[in-house]
């Protein structure tokens, strides 16, 4: 009987909501960047699936199911520009979720404005992303100088105080902006410091840095760069016996796979975090942030890092605009959304008039017994400081 | 001081890989008397061999190095023979573009298959180090290191002591008085490209467990194997040497003192003025020509 019932609703809903309502997204699935992309892409099946499962979108008095079509951009931007235009003119879609990364993001964002569609991302975090006078890209994710800032806000902390500070970064706007914030932050706070340098993308090989950090002995070495990096470093870092008091990597450190890639050396590392799964919020479709981390884990069998909760809180921006817009029109659409301030699991969200995020913090997470914990700016555990020689 | 010694040390290291790795561009550059761009991805595409040897059979990367041989000799050899011989007879631009065209068939080809994702091959031994007082040697490092010059070495052998490397040597010398002596240069030809194409193979055997490769490296690999044939002189194992540990030492020191990102910059800078001021390389003459 309750099969049967259930049958009618679920026919009832799928022909109430049989509108459909394409979204575009072009992604990293392949590449240096191909373990972010797939997280972000998780993010927003995630979303696709319960906002489906709830009778799709509501948009005025009609009901829209979502389509999210993907495209692999090979983690090279000028193919993400080049995927997106395809989405905007080929398959018509007018509204995009944004690529991973902050080149792809930046790339996409130029076609996004040529053709007055309209772009929520979280995936990038340069800054540069908002200097450019764009108005219809939107970001969930805090802009990259804040990486670098939280990580040094931490280590300044910690007893005994460390003095000084190596920073090494990947020649790319989100780390290079990310570098940079450290290096302010560390300034700002009396930190000596011994190195600050660049290496190019895509480098293999970072013996001559890591043989500086050798000589100039740092408290703390921070590393800007994605996840392959952070794999890099912390490998040379252990090649060369390198061991600073406190290891800080901004992109890397929450990714399960980072912890598979290293194992055991992947223990007490530092890395900031657009979102963690230990903060408490309400939310209007997953009903709080647990809510959120149970669903994931249901769907996907591991809990959720940031770069999957970005993809979903940047989808969900973007159907809550839609749905107080009560249109399609991107013009109304991206009213909404610079007037929005709504609470979801994600934290509070709310633009300004660039459209980078102003409503939420960072966190800092280490990894310890094999897990990201959060240690900053709330200790669900304690760190662990120093750190530990390699084994 | 000590920083200059462990400079040294790597720059010794890395160079002696390259000097290895660059020897079939010089030979097949100095002996059949063509560039080919395609070169650096023949290394990528050892080292892709190499990655599956490892991760579908468990299959040591230095314990693959003849069978990447092998398969390099004879992926030389049918390009010779099927490809290269029929432009041969023309202007040596033909040659540039064919190589040309065939680097970017490959390199795409391989983006296809393996997608563009960094591969590296894992082995127990990569992250090891040995320290010597205050330097350190990576284990790695050092292995590569041992094998690029042994092999090296048993190509010089080769090219001086067999009656094929003299055969080789006198066709790069003198095409028409090495026919005339009974040598036939067509043979030669697919002997030499087919030895290059296989230390092209081999070497990626060892860029492999060196560092992480994508289907793209090609082309800076092709520029490192032209820098080594510029510097040291084309065709000859010592000239290879020679230039191989230019380069290595200047990549060294100039990521070191200047930075990482100015590598490839320097790289090319010192390239252009070889060519302009010393255009037959550290070991003087120039193989094909030389008296």
């Amino acid at each position: 009987m309750n099969g049967i019932l259930l049958g009618i609703f679920l026919f009832a809903v799928t022909v109430w909501a049989s509108d459909v309502l394409k979204l575009g997204a072009a992604v990293s699935f392949s590449g240096k960047y191909a373990k972010e992309g797939q997280l972000l892409k998780k993010g927003y099946e995630l979303w696709k699936e319960r906002v489906n499962s709830l009778g799709g979108i509501k948009v005025g008095n009609k009901r829209y199911r979502v389509e999210i079509i993907y495209y692999d951009d090979q983690s090279d931007p000028k193919t993400t520009a080049k995927l997106i235009e395809k989405l905007i003119t080929q398959d018509k879609v007018r509204f995009i979720l944004g690529p991973y990364g902050s080149a792809q993001v930046f790339a996409g964002a130029g076609v996004v404005e040529k053709y007055d569609a309209l772009m929520v991302q979280g995936g990038g975090a340069s800054s540069k992303i908002y200097k450019q006078g764009y108005r219809h890209i939107f970001g969930v994710f805090n802009i990259a100088p804040d990486y670098g800032k939280n990580l040094i806000d931490l280590a300044v902390s910690l007893k005994p105080a460390p003095k000084s500070v190596a920073i090494i970064y990947e020649k790319d706007i989100f780390s290079e902006d990310a570098a940079r914030g450290a290096l302010k932050r560390a300034k700002e706070k009396g930190l000596k410091v011994v190195l600050f340098e660049s290496y190019p993308k895509g480098a293999q090989d970072l013996s001559s840095l890591m043989l500086k950090i050798r000589m100039k002995k740092p408290d703390i070495v921070i590393g800007a760069g994605h996840f392959k990096d952070s794999v890099l470093v912390v490998k040379q870092l252990k090649q060369f016996k390198i061991n600073p008091k406190f290891v800080g990597l901004t992109v890397g450190p929450p990714v399960p796979a980072f912890v598979k890639a290293l194992g055991k050396d992947a223990e007490y590392i530092f890395g900031p975090v657009q979102w963690s799964k230990e903060l408490n919020f309400k939310d209007p479709i997953f009903g709080s942030t647990e809510g959120y981390v149970k669903e994931f884990r249901k769907m996907f069998g591991h809990d959720p890092e940031y770069h999957s909760a970005g993809g979903t809180a940047a989808a969900m921006a973007l159907q809550l605009a839609l749905e107080k817009a009560e249109s399609l029109e991107v013009k109304k659409v991206r009213e909404a959304l610079l007037s929005m301030k709504a609470e979801t699991f994600y934290g509070v969200i709310g633009f300004d008039s660039t459209g980078k995020i102003v409503t939420k913090k960072m966190a800092v997470v280490q990894i310890q017994g094999g897990k990201p914990v959060t240690v900053f700016p709330f200790e669900s555990r304690k760190p662990v400081y120093p750190k530990p020689e390699w084994k | 001081m000590e920083i200059i010694v462990q400079l040294l040390i790597e720059g010794l290291l890395l160079g002696t890989f390259y000097a290895f790795m660059s020897l079939g561009f010089s030979l097949s550059w100095g002996v059949i008397n063509i560039l080919n761009l395609a070169y650096g991805t023949f290394v990528v595409i050892g080292a892709y061999m190499t990655y599956i040897l490892f991760t579908a059979l468990s299959i040591d990367p230095l314990l693959s190095i003849p069978l990447t041989f092998s398969a390099g000799f004879l992926f030389g050899s049918a390009l010779q023979r099927f490809l290269i011989n029929r432009v041969l007879s023309y202007e040596p631009f033909m040659v540039l573009i064919l190589t040309f065209g065939l680097d970017i068939f490959l390199s795409h080809s391989l983006n296809l298959i393996f997608k563009a994702d960094i591969r590296s091959v894992d082995v127990s031994y990569a992250e090891k180090s040995f320290f010597f007082g205050p330097f350190i040697v990576s284990q790695v490092k050092l292995i590569v290191f041992i094998l690029s010059l042994l092999l090296t070495f048993a190509l010089y052998i080769l090219m001086t002591r067999t009656w094929t490397g003299r055969a080789i040597r006198a066709v790069a010398l003198d095409r028409e008085g090495s026919s005339l002596v009974g040598v036939d240069p067509s043979k030669v030809f697919l002997i030499t490209m087919a030895l290059g194409t296989g230390i092209a193979f081999s070497s990626g055997n060892l860029y492999a467990v060196l560092q992480g490769f994508t289907p793209f490296d090609g082309g800076f690999l092709t520029v490192k194997a032209f820098l080594v044939s510029i510097v040291g002189g084309l065709g000859r194992v010592e000239s290879a040497l020679a230039g191989g540990l230019f380069l290595g030492i200047l990549e060294i020191f100039t990521s070191f003192y200047i930075g990482e990102e100015w590598k490839f910059f320097t790289t090319l800078l010192v390239m252009l003025a070889f060519l302009i001021f010393k255009p037959r390389g550290l070991l003087g003459g120039k193989y094909y020509a030389e008296a």
